[in-house]
């Protein structure tokens, strides 16, 4: 069973990726909901995801802050980091502290599920 | 601020629609603020600006135009809550995606969403901002950037 933990200071964009799940190739569960990378770190020990996606721009703990610590602590999840900030240097750093993949906010539903299927193809069985 | 980079606020706030497969929205040229009287509608959200620019950048639209956005974007919920967090993220992505000209030293914080429309308008150190009109279907919305390039050493 794969499992999603979705981290982003929205419930807007929350619900929006919670809704894509059922076009995804495989049956993956939403298994936590984070607002900043504080409570991303306290969801994902509980929950274990195999799939995290994050946005930068968060109060408290930032997405760039979180995004090595979630790395750390389960290197085996597939990090995908979705934000608004679409300057590149913001994407490579992103990817250089352990994120798998970056998409710039707006996305579209079809942007969205190709990513998060491609991670997905990353997993190990 | 320089033509290019009030053009990239015009780009920016376009492409949020068309990004999401939405209706194309018509971006009006932006023109100075009368201070006097703020461009403001039902819900907005602010966004502090520093790095090397200093200032705030708001996105403010009618409740219409918030609710039938989130009606377009899958979501049914459409309470006062919802309203005020769509009204914030747009103005998160319209300002985090200008970074693309303005670079990655365009530091903005998270949203402050607001509701109401207010008498008077209190710009950063007597700023005239820009207006940058939207129209999406039949509604008017606004990007509103008060901003300055930051010259202070360090």
């Amino acid at each position: 069973m794969l499992k999603l933990l979705v981290v982003d200071d929205s419930g807007v964009m929350r619900r929006l990726i919670a809704r894509l799940l059922k076009n995804l190739d495989q049956e993956v569960f939403l298994v936590g909901s984070a607002a900043d990378g504080e409570e991303a770190l306290s969801s994902a020990r509980r929950t274990q995801p195999n799939l995290i996606t994050l946005d930068l721009t968060m109060p408290n703990m930032d997405g760039l802050e979180t995004v090595p610590l979630l790395s750390r602590d389960h290197p085996n999840a597939r990090i995908l980091v979705i934000s608004a900030l679409a300057d590149k240097a913001t994407c490579i750093r992103a990817l250089q502290l352990g994120a798998h993949g970056f998409l710039t906010k707006p996305v579209s539903e079809e942007r969205l599920i190709n990513a998060m299927n491609g991670l997905i193809e990353q997993l190990e069985p | 601020m320089n033509d290019q980079q009030l053009t990239a606020f015009a780009t920016t706030a376009r492409d949020y629609f068309k990004a999401q497969g939405l209706p194309p929205a018509e971006i009006g040229n932006p023109y100075l603020m009368d201070l006097a009287e703020p461009v403001v509608y039902h819900y907005t959200g602010l966004i502090g600006i520093n790095g090397s620019f200093s200032g705030c950048i708001y996105y403010t639209a009618p409740k219409a135009m918030l609710s039938h956005l989130l009606v377009s974007l899958g979501d049914l919920d459409s309470g006062e809550d919802t309203i005020l967090d769509l009204v914030g993220e747009v103005a998160n992505v319209l300002s985090g995606n200008v970074r693309r000209v303005l670079g990655e030293n365009f530091l903005i914080t998270p949203p402050l969403a607001l509701k109401g429309e207010p008498e008077h308008l209190r710009t950063p150190m007597g700023m005239r901002p820009y207006v940058v009109p939207i129209r999406w279907k039949s509604y008017h919305a606004a990007l509103v950037v008060c901003i300055e390039a930051d010259h202070r050493p360090g």
